[in-house]
Parts: structure tokens; C-alpha cells; sequence
């Protein structure tokens, strides 16, 4: 295959390919992986706040439970919230995007309003106001962050089925009679394909992101949770003194999306040739 | 009467991810002072990756010079450094193939001549820096004035988007004049232009030129356009040169039997045009000898063995051709 | 289209987007579980305490009447009253948006100062070390959790080295507020102190700030230069001799820019983002700590008067960048 070479060749790719690798690994064998599975739940308050040693090699946290088993699990949560969050949301932006874009009615123009009031405050106010409104828990969080996404995607995908409507494949088939249905899933779709899966790596890493954010605020999954940011929140209190406490879940958040980051430029190279970097 | 651009035997590779692309192989040409040279061929055949040689625009990095050289007044334009660079704008200039493009956007056409004549434009010895402004402006005018553009000082005000393409190609011709070079390459000028405009800008080139002994470099793959305006055509196919003949000599009596068939591709009363079947073979896996032979129908077995060389056959007539085609006409499907 | 018809498209459609934002928030803010009167009311309030308040802020009424009630006070300028400051949500916000503004602002400075020259540099020398060091940077400066950056830069600088202070504005007695922005009325009132500390409380801030917003800076700039470089004007200007310092930081960064200003609308969602997790972190006193803060506490008539003001914000900001690009680039709004 051409296009698994040519990403094999970039380097940069290559890596965001083997952190998300690491990531998917670290997310279904957690309870393998872990040396202390059962410290998700379990505190052991004689063990509290220990600095990185062999028996704990993240240090342990404010309840003496091991920081790197932790964060495996984590790595659990993170990735199912942001895929449930951008899988929703690609799931409502895109057909709204599509019907929107392939209808120029007044309705495509009042839906794409809608969208464009969600895009213009910043992402995460109107995330945190949700969840907050909904209660902490995560299944609010995902919905939150799905329901503020969409626009995002509807915007995106409006665009492209606009500048795909005129081009003259588009408008030979609806000549020959195709029904709108047949021509958004057999022509439409399959050309704008490229854009959206390009963005929903890249779409990842900002949700995870937003979502650690929310954690940080401590509206996300509540205690003993293993998110994250709620993690790093805790740790707020224990610094300058337990420095590792906040280290290891910031670098699993910096890796992950760097991860998706690089991935997501990496697909863009070999699938969008319109914004590819060139050589 | 010494050339004024001499270029010889020049071989010139792309790096490609499939390897080199031997675009231009072996090329032989020269443009003598006063002199408007035609460079005929299809797309892809070369003739701006030529044009770019000489103006030093070449992907850099990409580029693999084989062999030969490329001379103008005597410096050398392929490695000349410097010396090259301080030539580039004022021995030779250049009218590009598409004026659309070729003017930056955000900045109006007089910034845009001034930056060139700042840089460019013909100074008495020891005063390049000052006092040029007025001189310059009035000298600017008076070109647009020549290229026959209504209200000059107005268009000086103008952004590029705000003129029509026929309108910014005789900006760039004035331009191309104003630095008074003694060699223009116009590089395809009236390809992006519509149809009625085409004539004028030729006639105009070739006007202004001659009025000032200016010699013309002018690629085109339009045989129309080469009949309008040259003393001399070069056909070149496939990054080769196949026929270099005055223009009455060309037209009238092609030798190198692609000529002959780009010729008989033409329509014309009373015929019907003849197609030549094939296509221009990839310059990664250029046909050996000639690089005509797949298509050529004199070809025989030492057009793919040997390459012909440019050999003269009568006043300045210059064949690349084992089997050139003779006078009579039937001749040419043997 | 015309920029001006574009302008006024923003503007009509203004009013619009921010009811619709209103209806929402106004929405989300009525669909709690909790009854927003026992919150105000406070813990141990009594039943008729808790009716009084409810009467007075009018959440006995049906939804739609308190929401035409809301939309009609917002029009008049009065967005209720916070049910924790007790003050005046204007006056909450006034207070408030100098303090975010300034730390943007500076903000914008770095990230401008550092991201365009990075990205200018980047752009000539593609794929030299410098290209892959600063590629490296900038997606990492792009994946890192800002509130965690934060805490490490508070970690080193503030609490093991002791450069920097931890959180807040400006220590001792502020000077008298003039434009609410310290740094400026330090400067005004003449109090070196009183400018040494705000900017001194200003640095960890505005660096955490800037860190994504100079990374995308340095990205567009980058591939502004990249995209302008391979132009046909480009070579237009390389062959006719002009110097490469003036087609590159005369007419190339001026390309360059253009495309960077098109994206300084989300450049600036990108720091509105920002400045709600960096206040919060920073124990800055502006509109992102206040809206956090009001969300926590469910302060509903807060929440809705900060998301209009940002909105009102960020459409005014996007109409702005509509204007400067207009100014900018001679083509218009295309």
C-alpha cells in the first residue's frame, strides 16, 4: 500500500502511531499492567505521598495508592470519554452538515445559525456550564462535551458539501435523476471522508484536553475516579512538597494528545493533498 | 555577429521520488543580438524549464545540472553566483506566462515597478542610491505610455486585481523594457490571455523589441504565434533540440519529420488536420537515441541506437535527424 | 463579496447570536435539579425566606416570562445581580474585564513577537534543524494541558526558586485605577514599584497564555511563507533580479501575515479558552476566574451575563479581524 508507506516514512507520524499504540495497550490491559490494581479504590493511608521508589514508581498519591496503577486505568477513561464525546458529536454535526449543505433552504441556514451561536463562545465555558449544570459524573461530561462539539463538525462538513455540490460529478449524478440520499452517501460523503477523519484525530486530542480540564475544575467523574485532571487537581494542595504527584498524569495528558496531534497531521499528509505539507 | 545568449550542450535532471527526470538533454541554442528566437514544442517538452535555467528559478535543491553551459554577455548563468544575480533584471529579463499571478496582490503596481527600478534600472556611474524617485516615476509612465496603456499615472495607483489580464501583461512587458535589457524571455505570454488579445500583445512585443534592438526569447507551443513574431524557430521535443531553421525556411520546408507532422497537426483549407498518434515519452524513461523514435514514422534502426546531431543543411537550416525529410512532400511516410 | 456587505451581515446577525446564546444558557441555568432561590437564600434560610427571595429574582413566574423578563432587563442594560457578591453583574463584570483584556493583550504581544519571526524563519529554511526543533515545540506547545503547565511553572518558579509570585495581580496598594489595565497606570501614576510588581505577577500568566497561542502562530506563519515562497510572483521577482531580502521581508512577509490574520479569530478563542483555566490557576481577578467561580457556586445570573459578554466579545473581535483584513489586503474579504 502507497498511502501506509509514505506514513511509515514520516517520522513525526510515526511516533503519534506508537504513543496511541502505548495509550490502547495501557487502556485494555490496565488491570494486568497495573502492580496495584486494586489501588483505584483502595487507600492505604500509612503509604501516603511516598516519592517515586522501586515499589512505586510514580510515587503514591494523598491516599497511599500507587499513582502509576492509576494511571493506567486512566488511560481507560480518557479514551472512552473522548470516543463516546467526538463519536456523538461526529454523529450529530455530520448529518446536519451534509443536509445543510446539500439543501440551500432557509432551514440549512437557520441550522448552521445554531451552530455558529454554540461557536462563538469558547468551547469550554459553555462545557463547563453544563456539566456543572448536569452533576459530576462522567456520563455528564461526555454529554457535555458532545453536545458542544457538534457545531464544530457541522460547520466543517456544511463546507465541504457546499464546494462538493457545484463540482461537476455532483451535478451530472442529480442530472441523471440520483436521489439526494444516493448522491450525499455515494458521491458527497466518500470525497469530503478525508477532512473529517483527518480532524477527528486531531479532534481527539483537543476533547481529551477539554475534558482534563473539566476534571481539573473538579466537574468531571467524582473521587476516587482515576481521571486525570481531577488527579492533578488533587495534587494542587500537596505542592511544592510532592512535586511527582502532579508530574505523571501531566505527561500521560501531554502524550496522549501529542499523539493524536502528530497522527492526525501524519493522515493529513497522505489523505488531504489540498493542505499536505509539503515535502 | 558573436550570440548574446549562448547555451550548449546542456543536460539538466529533476530529482523525482523515482528517480531523475531528464528534461532537457543535450541542448543546443544560441540568440544573437537584435534577434526575436521562437522556442516551439508541446507541454512538456522542456521549453520553461529552459527559460527558468537561464532566469535562475529552478526548484532549488531539486535540480541536477548534467552538463554544459548557459552564457549571457559572456557570464555564466547556471553557476555565475553574483555576477549572474546582478544580470537577472538588467541584461535579460523576463515576461512571465501568466500576469494573473505573477504581480504580488497587496501591493500596487507602482511599488512594484519602483522596487525594480530601484534595484534595476540603468544609473549613471556612482549615484545608484537617491534622487532617482522623480526620474524614475516619469521614466515608468512614459513606458506604460509605450506599451499603450490609457492614463498611466493612474494605473501606477492600481492593485494588480483591479487591471485585465491583457492590461497587466503589457504592464509586465513595460516592466520586462524599463531596466533595457538587451535580451527579453518571454516565457508563453499570451497563453492566459483571451484570443483578441493574444495578437495585440505580440505585435507589441515584437514592435517595442525591434524599435530597440532588443533580442526576444519567446517559448510557445503555438506555431501561430511563432509565424506572427520570429526571425528564427527552435522546435524542441522531449528536452531535445530537433530543428532550428529562419522562419520562412521553417514554415516553408520543415526538415526533422516531428516539425513536419506539428505542422500537418495545423488546420488549413483544403486539408484535414493530421494528428501525430503517441504521446511525449516520460522524462524518466526517455527512449534512447532519438527521442522522437516511438513515434516517428521514418524511424529505422539507428534512431534508437544512436542520437543524430544538429547538422546544418542549408543557410542556418540545423536538423537533428538521421532521415530528414527532403523537399518533396510525399516523402515523409516511406 | 464587498467587505462592507460582509460587515454588515456580522452585524445583523449579532443580536440574533447573542439571544440565542442567552436562550441556552437561560435554558440550562432552569433545568437543575436544585431550586436556584435555596441557593440564594442560603443554607439555613427559612420556607418564607426562601419564597421572598424566589419572588423577587421572579423564579416563581413561568419560564418563558422570565426569560422575555431577562432578555428585556439585558437590553436595558441591567443583568441582574450576583447572589454572592451581591453587587450588580455589570459591575462585577467592569471590574472584572480589564484584568482579562490586559493579560490578553500582553498575551497576543508575546505570542506575536515570538510566533511571527519563529514562523517566518521556519518557513524559509523548511525542513532545516531550526524547521524540526520549532515543529517539535509547537505541536508539543499545542498538546500540553495548560492548567498543568501552570502548576509546574508555579512549581519551579514561584515555590522552588522564589523568582516569581505564585498568584494574584500585584501586591501592596494598587495604583489609582485610570484605564484598569496595572501595568498602564502604574506607568500613569508614576509608582515604579507598583510596575515592577504587576509585571513581575504578570509573566507566569502570560506565558502559560501564550504558549498554544504563539505554537499556532508559528504554524500559520510558517505555512504562509511556505505558501508565498513557491508563488509565481516570487519567481517573477527572483528573475527579474530583485534582492532576496526585499522579496522576502518586503513582499513575501506581507503575504504571510495576511494569511495569519485571517486566523486571529481563533487565535482569540484560543486565549478566551485559555483565560478561563489561567485565571482560575493564577488566582487572576478576571472575567475566566469569575466565570468559573459563578458556575461552581450556580450562580446563574453571572454565568449568563459572563457568556454574553464573551460572546458579545468574540463577535466583535471577529468583525474586527473582517475589518483588518479588509485594510490588509487590497483584494477584500474574498
Amino acid at each position: 500500500m502507497d498511502l501506509v508507506k509514505r506514513f511509515a516514512r514520516d517520522k513525526a507520524a510515526l511516533l503519534g502511531a506508537t504513543l496511541l499504540g502505548l495509550l490502547i495497550i495501557a487502556a485494555i490491559f490496565a488491570p494486568w499492567l497495573a502492580p496495584y490494581p486494586n489501588d483505584v479504590f483502595d487507600f492505604h493511608i500509612e503509604r501516603r505521598l511516598l516519592a517515586p521508589a522501586p515499589e512505586a514508581l510514580m510515587g503514591t498519591d494523598r491516599m497511599g495508592s500507587d499513582i502509576f496503577s492509576r494511571l493506567l486505568f486512566g488511560a481507560r477513561i480518557t479514551l472512552m470519554l473522548a470516543g463516546i464525546a467526538v463519536g456523538s458529536a461526529l454523529l450529530i454535526g455530520v448529518p446536519i452538515g451534509l443536509i445543510a449543505g446539500y439543501y440551500q433552504s432557509w432551514f440549512s441556514d437557520a441550522l448552521m445559525r445554531v451552530a455558529e451561536i454554540f461557536l462563538a463562545v469558547p468551547q469550554i465555558v459553555l462545557a463547563i456550564a453544563i456539566a456543572q449544570t448536569l452533576g459530576p459524573s462522567i456520563q455528564n461530561v461526555i454529554l457535555a462535551l458532545s453536545l458542544t462539539y457538534w457545531p464544530f463538525w457541522a460547520r466543517l462538513v456544511y463546507a465541504e458539501t457546499r464546494s462538493m455540490r457545484n463540482e461537476v460529478f455532483v451535478e451530472s449524478a442529480v442530472a441523471l435523476g440520483a436521489s439526494p440520499w444516493r448522491v450525499i452517501v455515494l458521491h458527497i460523503l466518500p470525497n469530503i471522508a478525508s477532512p473529517i477523519i483527518v480532524r477527528t484525530s486531531i479532534g481527539m486530542g483537543a476533547t481529551i484536553l477539554t475534558a482534563a480540564t473539566l476534571g481539573f475544575l473538579g466537574l468531571g467523574a467524582p473521587p476516587p475516579t482515576p481521571e486525570w485532571g481531577r488527579m492533578i487537581a488533587e495534587s494542587r494542595e500537596y505542592l511544592p512538597e510532592a512535586w511527582w504527584y502532579a508530574l505523571a498524569p501531566g505527561i500521560a495528558i501531554f502524550l496522549t494528545v501529542l499523539g493524536f496531534n502528530l497522527f492526525g497531521d501524519g493522515l493529513r499528509d497522505i489523505l488531504d493533498p489540498r493542505t499536505r505539507r509539503s515535502v | 555577429m558573436s550570440a548574446l545568449l549562448d547555451i550548449s550542450k546542456l543536460s539538466l535532471a529533476f530529482r523525482t521520488e523515482k528517480g531523475p527526470a531528464r528534461v532537457l538533454d543535450m541542448i543546443d541554442l544560441a540568440v544573437k543580438p537584435g534577434e526575436i528566437v521562437g522556442l516551439v514544442g508541446e507541454s512538456g517538452c522542456g521549453k520553461t524549464t529552459l527559460a527558468r535555467a537561464i532566469l535562475g528559478t529552478l526548484p532549488e535543491g531539486l535540480t541536477e545540472i548534467g552538463s554544459g553551459h548557459i552564457r549571457l554577455d559572456g557570464v555564466d548563468m547556471l553557476r555565475g553566483g553574483k555576477a549572474a544575480e546582478s544580470i537577472r533584471g538588467r541584461v535579460v529579463t523576463f515576461v512571465p506566462q501568466d500576469p494573473f499571478a505573477s504581480f504580488n496582490p497587496l501591493f500596487r503596481i507602482g511599488t512594484q515597478i519602483a522596487d525594480l527600478m530601484r534595484w534595476k534600472a540603468p544609473r549613471p556611474e556612482g549615484r545608484r542610491w537617491g534622487g532617482h524617485r522623480r526620474a524614475d516615476e516619469d521614466a515608468a509612465i512614459a513606458m506604460l505610455d509605450a506599451v499603450q496603456l490609457p492614463q498611466p499615472r493612474a494605473i501606477l495607483a492600481k492593485y494588480p486585481h483591479e487591471l485585465s489580464g491583457g492590461q497587466r501583461q503589457r504592464v509586465m512587458i513595460a516592466m520586462a523594457l524599463l531596466p533595457q535589457p538587451q535580451l527579453i524571455i518571454a516565457d508563453e505570454p499570451t497563453t492566459a490571455l483571451d484570443v483578441t488579445v493574444q495578437a495585440q500583445i505580440l505585435g507589441l512585443l515584437r514592435r517595442l523589441a525591434v524599435e530597440r534592438g532588443v533580442s526576444v526569447l519567446f517559448t510557445t507551443h503555438d506555431l501561430g504565434a511563432a509565424w506572427e513574431i520570429c526571425d528564427r524557430v527552435v522546435v524542441m521535443y522531449a528536452g531535445q533540440t530537433a530543428e532550428i531553421a529562419p522562419r520562412e525556411a521553417f514554415f516553408a520546408n520543415p526538415r526533422h519529420p516531428y516539425t513536419r507532422m506539428l505542422l500537418d497537426s495545423l488546420p488549413e483549407p483544403g486539408r484535414d488536420p493530421v494528428g501525430i498518434p503517441g504521446g511525449v515519452p516520460s522524462p524518466l524513461t526517455p527512449p534512447g537515441g532519438c527521442r522522437f523514435n516511438p513515434r516517428c514514422p521514418r524511424v529505422t534502426e539507428i534512431c534508437r541506437e544512436t542520437r543524430p546531431a544538429l547538422a546544418e543543411h542549408e543557410g542556418g537550416h540545423l536538423v537533428a535527424c538521421h532521415h530528414p525529410v527532403t523537399a518533396d512532400a510525399e516523402a515523409l511516410y516511406v | 463579496m464587498n467587505w462592507l456587505s460582509m460587515v454588515a451581515n456580522r452585524l445583523i446577525w449579532f443580536v440574533p447570536t447573542l439571544l440565542g446564546l442567552l436562550a441556552i444558557v437561560f435554558t440550562l441555568s432552569r433545568v437543575v435539579p436544585i431550586d436556584p432561590a435555596f441557593l440564594a437564600a442560603g443554607e439555613n434560610a427559612s420556607v418564607e425566606q426562601v419564597q421572598k427571595v424566589r419572588e423577587r429574582f421572579g423564579f416563581d413566574k413561568p419560564l418563558p416570562v422570565q426569560f422575555l423578563n431577562y432578555v428585556r432587563d439585558v437590553a436595558q442594560g441591567n443583568f441582574g445581580v450576583s447572589m454572592f457578591t451581591q453587587q450588580p453583574i455589570v459591575n462585577d463584570l467592569a471590574t472584572r474585564l480589564p484584568a482579562t483584556l490586559e493579560l490578553t493583550l500582553v498575551a497576543v504581544l508575546i505570542a506575536a513577537l515570538i510566533g511571527i519571526p519563529l514562523g517566518v524563519l521556519c518557513g524559509l529554511h523548511r525542513n532545516s534543524w531550526l524547521d524540526h526543533v520549532l515543529r517539535v515545540v509547537t505541536v508539543s506547545g499545542l498538546a500540553v494541558a495548560s492548567f498543568w503547565f501552570a502548576m509546574q511553572l508555579q512549581f519551579l518558579f514561584s515555590m522552588k526558586l522564589g523568582w516569581l509570585p505564585l498568584s494574584g495581580r500585584m501586591e501592596g496598594f494598587p495604583p489609582e485605577p485610570v484605564t484598569g489595565l496595572m501595568v498602564v497606570d502604574a506607568l500613569i501614576a508614576g509608582d515604579g514599584e507598583a510596575l515592577a510588581s504587576a509585571l513581575r505577577h504578570m509573566i507566569l500568566p502570560a506565558v502559560t497564555l501564550a504558549l498554544p497561542a504563539a505554537a499556532t502562530v508559528v504554524r500559520f506563519t510558517r505555512n504562509g511563507v511556505i505558501g508565498v515562497i513557491n508563488s509565481p510572483s516570487v519567481a517573477y521577482q527572483t528573475a527579474m533580479g530583485f534582492p532576496r531580502r526585499v522579496i522576502i521581508w518586503k513582499y513575501v512577509l506581507r503575504m504571510a501575515l495576511t494569511a495569519t490574520v485571517t486566523q486571529l479569530g481563533l487565535i482569540f478563542g484560543i486565549l478566551l479558552a485559555g483565560a478561563v483555566v489561567v485565571e482560575t490557576v493564577f488566582d487572576w481577578p478576571g472575567l475566566g476566574a469569575y466565570a468559573v467561580r459563578s458556575i461552581l457556586q450556580s450562580d446563574y445570573n453571572a454565568v449568563m451575563g459572563f457568556t454574553l459578554c464573551t460572546g458579545a466579545l468574540f463577535v466583535f473581535i471577529n468583525l474586527l479581524v473582517d475589518m483588518l483584513q479588509a485594510a490588509i489586503d487590497p483584494r477584500g474579504a474574498a
